[in-house]
C-alpha cells in the first residue's frame, strides 16, 4: 500500500485508536533514567538534556507512560483523602519535627567539622601552640591517610552489596553478580553501605576539597549512586590535578563507560577505553583495569584488543567469580571473531 | 508563534494550582529562602520550618506514588517521607543546593518531583517493580498495526520538516501517541508553554498534517 492512498479522511481519529490500540510499554536499553525524565516538570534539566528526554519519551510507550504519571501525579491537586493523610502524618507532631531537624543538623556536624579541627584550634590557645601545632598536624594526617583507604573500603562493600555496574572497581576485589535493576539515585533506605559510604567521601571531600585522592572516592560514590555526569566531573577534577594516577583513570574510564551506555554515545565509548588504556599503561597488570578495557574495547566492536584483554586478565585471575564473567565474555568474542557469534556487529561507517 | 511561550502565564498551570494549599502565608519567607537556608545544615530551627512548610505536600505525594504500587499503609508513607528528607540532606544537601528557581512557586514542583522518585526508587530496588502497565499484546503487529505504523512515519516525516520544529513535534507525539492531555503537557516546565501555547501546537500541526495528505503531499 502507498502511503499517499491512505488519504486525509480521519487520520488523526485513526492515530489515535492506534496509539491506544498498539501501545506497548517496554523498557529498552535504550530508555533514560527515569528520575530524570521527572524532572522535566519542574524544569530542571538543561536544555540540550531535555531536549534528548522529551524526543526520546515522544516516541517510547514506557518512557511515555512514566512521563504522564508523572505529570498527572503532580499537577492534580492533592485529593481530600490524602490531605487528610498528609494532617495524621508522623510529623506533623512537633517534637518529631525537632528531633528530625536535629538529626539533620548533628549528622552534617558530624561529616563536616571533625575533632581534629578542634583538636587544632585548641591547642595553640592553651599555650602549646608550637608542640600542638606539630602532633595536631601529625594526628590530622595519620587521619586523613587512615581516611582515604577506610572510605575507599566502604565504597568497595557498597559496590559488592549491590552490584549495579558491569566494570570493576580497583582495588576492591571481592567478587559480586551484578544487579539486572539499576537503583537510580535515591534508594538509601535499603543502601545504608552506600550512605556510609558517601557520608564517609563527604566528611574527607569536605575538609579536603582539592585532594584528588578524595575527588577521586567522591566521584566514585556518585558513579555508584547512579550519577554518572557529577562523577565525570569529579573525576576529571582529580585527573587534572594528578594525571597519572591509575585510579583516578580507572574510575574516570568507568564513568564514561556508565554514560556511554546510557547515552549511546560512542565518542564516550571511545574516552572510557582512552581512559582505561592511560591507566593500564602505567599499572599494566591490574586485574580490574584489564577487565574494564575489555569492556570497553567489546562496546566498540575491537574484538581483538577485547579477546587479548580478556586472555591476559584470565592469566592472573583464572578461578574468581570475575574469572568466570570473563571466560564468558572471551568466549562470545572469539565467536564474534569467527564469524559465529551474537554479539552486534559494528555498525555501517558514516561520514 | 506568538503567545505559545509565555512563562508568566505558567501562573495558570497546574503546577500552582497544585500548591495553592501550601502557598507561602502573609509574614513567611519564600521557600526559595527556606530552601536555601536549610542547604547548609547549620539550622535547626530552619530545618523545623521546613519540615512544617514541605510536610503536607511531601506526605501527599509519597501517599499518592505509592498507591500507584497499590500500597496503602500509613507507617510506610510515613517511613519514605522520612527518607526523602534524608536525600534533601545527603551528600551536604546537593537536592537542595542543585535547585534552580525556574518560575515562581517552582521550588513545591522540585520537591514533590525528588519525594516521588524516592518512593520509585523504593520500589524498583526493593521489589523489583514498577507500577501496574496493562498486559502486552499477546499478537505480534498484524495489518492494523502495520498500516498504523506507517500512518506514523508518514506523519512523522511530515513533522520532521521544517518550519516545525523538534518542540512541536514532541508536543504532538505526546499529545496524540503518548496520551498526555494540554495540560500535562504544559505541566512540563522544561518546555516553558502554557496550556493555551500547547493547544496552539496541536491544532496547528493538526491543520498542516490534514492539508498535507488531502493534497496529495503523502
Amino acid at each position: 500500500m502507498q502511503s499517499g492512498d491512505r488519504g486525509s479522511g480521519d487520520l488523526i481519529e485513526r492515530l489515535r485508536a492506534g496509539a491506544q490500540a498498539h501501545r506497548r510499554p517496554q523498557k529498552t536499553r535504550k530508555c533514560p533514567n527515569e528520575d530524570r525524565l521527572r524532572l522535566l516538570l519542574p524544569g530542571q534539566i538543561d536544555p540540550e538534556e531535555a531536549d534528548r528526554l522529551l524526543t526520546h519519551a515522544a516516541g517510547c510507550d514506557w518512557c511515555g507512560t512514566v512521563l504522564r504519571e508523572a505529570a498527572q501525579d503532580l499537577t492534580d491537586p492533592p485529593t481530600g483523602e490524602e490531605e487528610e493523610l498528609a494532617g495524621k502524618a508522623r510529623l506533623t507532631d512537633p517534637v518529631r519535627r525537632r528531633e528530625l531537624a536535629e538529626r539533620i543538623v548533628t549528622r552534617r556536624k558530624q561529616t563536616g567539622d571533625g575533632p581534629w579541627l578542634a583538636i587544632w584550634r585548641w591547642w595553640p590557645a592553651a599555650g602549646l601552640a608550637a608542640v600542638g601545632t606539630a602532633v595536631a598536624s601529625l594526628v590530622f594526617q595519620m587521619g586523613w591517610l587512615g581516611g582515604v583507604p577506610a572510605a575507599e573500603r566502604l565504597t568497595c562493600l557498597a559496590y559488592a552489596e549491590h552490584r549495579e555496574l558491569a566494570m570493576r572497581l580497583m582495588a576492591c576485589a571481592a567478587y559480586a553478580p551484578i544487579h539486572t535493576e539499576r537503583g537510580t539515585g535515591s534508594s538509601r533506605m535499603i543502601r545504608p553501605d552506600l550512605l556510609d559510604a558517601e557520608a564517609r567521601v563527604a566528611r574527607g571531600a569536605e575538609t579536603h576539597p582539592n585532594d584528588p585522592a578524595w575527588l577521586r572516592l567522591q566521584g566514585r560514590a556518585d558513579l555508584l549512586d547512579g550519577k554518572d555526569d557529577p562523577a565525570i566531573a569529579e573525576l576529571e577534577r582529580a585527573r587534572a590535578l594528578r594525571p597519572k594516577d591509575a585510579y583516578i583513570l580507572s574510575d574516570l574510564g568507568m564513568a564514561y563507560f556508565q554514560k556511554a551506555e546510557r547515552t549511546h554515545d560512542p565518542q564516550l565509548q571511545a574516552l572510557a577505553f582512552e581512559r582505561l588504556s592511560e591507566g593500564a599503561r602505567l599499572k599494566g597488570n591490574d586485574p580490574a583495569l584489564l577487565f574494564n578495557r575489555a569492556l570497553a574495547a567489546e562496546s566498540l566492536y575491537a574484538y581483538t584488543e577485547a579477546r587479548d584483554d580478556w586472555e591476559a586478565y584470565l592469566r592472573i585471575d583464572s578461578s574468581s567469580g570475575w574469572a568466570q564473567e570473563a571466560r564468558q565474555h572471551l568466549d562470545g568474542v572469539k565467536k564474534n571473531l569467527s564469524g559465529s557469534g551474537s554479539m552486534p556487529l559494528p555498525p555501517p561507517q558514516t561520514r | 508563534m506568538s503567545g505559545e511561550t509565555d512563562a508568566e502565564d505558567r501562573a495558570g498551570l497546574a503546577f500552582e494550582v497544585a500548591e495553592a494549599p501550601w502557598a507561602p502565608r502573609a509574614g513567611e519567607e519564600a521557600p526559595e529562602a527556606l530552601l536555601r537556608e536549610c542547604s547548609d545544615l547549620r539550622h535547626t530551627q530552619a530545618w523545623e520550618r521546613f519540615l512544617r512548610r514541605f510536610n503536607p505536600v511531601i506526605v501527599a505525594t509519597v501517599v499518592r506514588t505509592l498507591r500507584r504500587y497499590g500500597f496503602d499503609h500509613a507507617g510506610l508513607s510515613d517511613d519514605l517521607a522520612q527518607e526523602v528528607y534524608l536525600k534533601f540532606a545527603a551528600n551536604r544537601a546537593r537536592v537542595l543546593r542543585e535547585f534552580k528557581p525556574m518560575y515562581p512557586g517552582a521550588v513545591f514542583g522540585y520537591l514533590r518531583v525528588i519525594a516521588a522518585n524516592v518512593v520509585h526508587d523504593y520500589f524498583k530496588s526493593k521489589l523489583g517493580r514498577h507500577p501496574e502497565q496493562a498486559p502486552l499484546p499477546q499478537d505480534v503487529a498484524g495489518k492494523d498495526e502495520l498500516e498504523w505504523q506507517l500512518l506514523l512515519r508518514d506523519i512523522d516525516d511530515l513533522l520532521k520538516k521544517p518550519p516545525t520544529s523538534e518542540r512541536d513535534r514532541q508536543i504532538f507525539w505526546l499529545y496524540y501517541r503518548q496520551g498526555m492531555s494540554a495540560k500535562e503537557i504544559a505541566a512540563l516546565a522544561s518546555l516553558n508553554l502554557s496550556i493555551k501555547g500547547v493547544e496552539s501546537v496541536i491544532v496547528r500541526l493538526n491543520q498542516m498534517i490534514r492539508s498535507a495528505f488531502e493534497n496529495g503531499e503523502r
